[in-house]
């Protein structure tokens, strides 16, 4: 069924990937909860932290090593259509980074993040009137409720995509015998005849210096406007 | 494997479902729903003779928007950096003369029995004490709040504001339906 995987590890996501992630993975759980709980103040700080996030991996799409790269792994319909009917053929080769299918996941839930994040700026706290967005005082009362209702209705379709994300990372998993948890993890997997000999080579230091800077200066902004 | 996958599916689908198990309790009995009756006549521009009620509810919903309003207009003068009374005061105003009539816009059968759309949870009147306790908060912490602002004194209304939000949060917690 799958293609047989060799014994030397391959480097296949870089740290600042992994660690983007994790710490979204993270974030969004703790946006749900103190969201559901009423917490408007830790909310606020977890979307301003998401919102850097977004900030670094938008640049790292530019900026950082190939498989983090937009360029890279985002496919047209053809090549997406040609890997979906790949999937199932003998000679199936696991993508190096993500391949056509999951571009098109990465780039709905940025897209729906960045639609839930700049909801949230306007959003009004709905419980004390005080703890809104930090855009929400530019805006009327009733486009703030608008603002707010469609942020919670983003949630769901959030929700929905993370819902498909999971069951494709399981369909790998269980049908095609490949483990794509451990290497978000670790950064290595093992080897699928695909990608560089070596594995990926990581993007120079100074560029991931500007992507915190980048990152750090949108929360800094966003907490203090 | 197919077994295997619709398994995952379907526990990742209970998860989801968890956060929507926010159920709005079960209407109150008639004997329960007495209780919280409040006299609906002290405030006549509160609620009409024998409005129905979707009306009642509709009206409630006006007036809670209207304070949701005031308590923005206020809070986001504070925040614009140069503060006005001029801007703080009619909102004070509004804040303050709907908190004696609060509690009457929660007359028996203005609940979620009534089959209009209402975050109004059952317990309102199930615990009527409660309710009326937390009404009674933010009627204090918005007298407080209009005298400090007849006192013209700028530096006190955030902190007080922040008082009245809590007043404002303290009932919702409670009595409001969460959104999922």
């Amino acid at each position: 069924l799958a293609a047989q995987a060799g014994a030397s590890p391959q480097k296949v996501w870089d740290a600042p990937t992994r660690l983007f992630h994790w710490l979204l993975a993270g974030l969004f759980a703790f946006s749900w909860w103190t969201g559901e709980e009423g917490r408007l103040d830790w909310h606020r700080w977890s979307g301003y932290l998401i919102a850097g996030l977004i900030v670094f991996r938008i640049y790292w799409g530019f900026a950082g090593p190939e498989t983090a790269r937009f360029a890279r792994f985002v496919r047209g319909p053809r090549q997406t259509l040609a890997y979906a009917f790949s999937l199932f053929r003998p000679d199936y080769r696991l993508a190096f980074g993500h391949n056509p299918l999951g571009a098109l996941s990465v780039l709905a839930i940025l897209l729906a993040l960045i639609a839930q994040v700049g909801l949230g700026l306007f959003a009004q706290d709905t419980d004390t009137g005080l703890v809104s967005g930090p855009l929400n005082r530019f805006v009327s009362y009733e486009t703030a409720e608008a603002a707010t209702e469609l942020h919670e209705a983003a949630f769901d379709i959030l929700m929905i995509l993370i819902a498909v994300h999971v069951a494709a990372v399981a369909f790998y998993l269980v049908v095609k015998r490949a483990n794509l948890v451990g290497p978000m993890i670790t950064g290595r997997r093992r080897r699928w005849e695909t990608g560089p000999e070596g594995g990926l080579t990581a993007a120079p230091l100074w560029r991931l210096g500007l992507g915190v800077l980048l990152a750090a200066a949108t929360i800094w902004l966003l907490a203090t406007i | 494997m197919t077994l295997r996958l619709t398994l995952a599916g379907a526990a990742f689908a209970a998860l989801l479902a968890a956060c929507n198990a926010e159920a709005p309790d079960t209407a109150a009995t008639p004997s329960e729903v007495e209780t919280a009756a409040a006299p609906a006549e002290e405030h006549g521009a509160a609620v009409a003779a024998n409005p129905s009620s979707q009306e009642i509810i509709e009206t409630r919903q006006k007036h809670l928007k209207e304070m949701g309003a005031a308590m923005k207009t206020i809070g986001d003068n504070l925040k614009s950096g140069s503060p006005s009374l001029e801007t703080i005061r009619p909102a004070v105003a509004t804040l303050n003369g709907h908190a004696p009539n609060l509690a009457s816009w929660f007359p028996a059968g203005a609940g979620p029995e009534a089959g209009v759309k209402t975050e109004a949870l059952a317990k309102i009147w199930e615990d009527a004490p409660g309710f009326q306790a937390a009404a009674k908060r933010y009627v204090g912490e918005a007298a407080k709040l209009q005298t400090i602002a007849d006192a013209g004194d700028l530096q006190a209304i955030g902190p007080q504001l922040g008082a009245v939000g809590a007043a404002c949060k303290n009932c919702h917690d409670t009595y409001r339906l969460k959104k999922e």
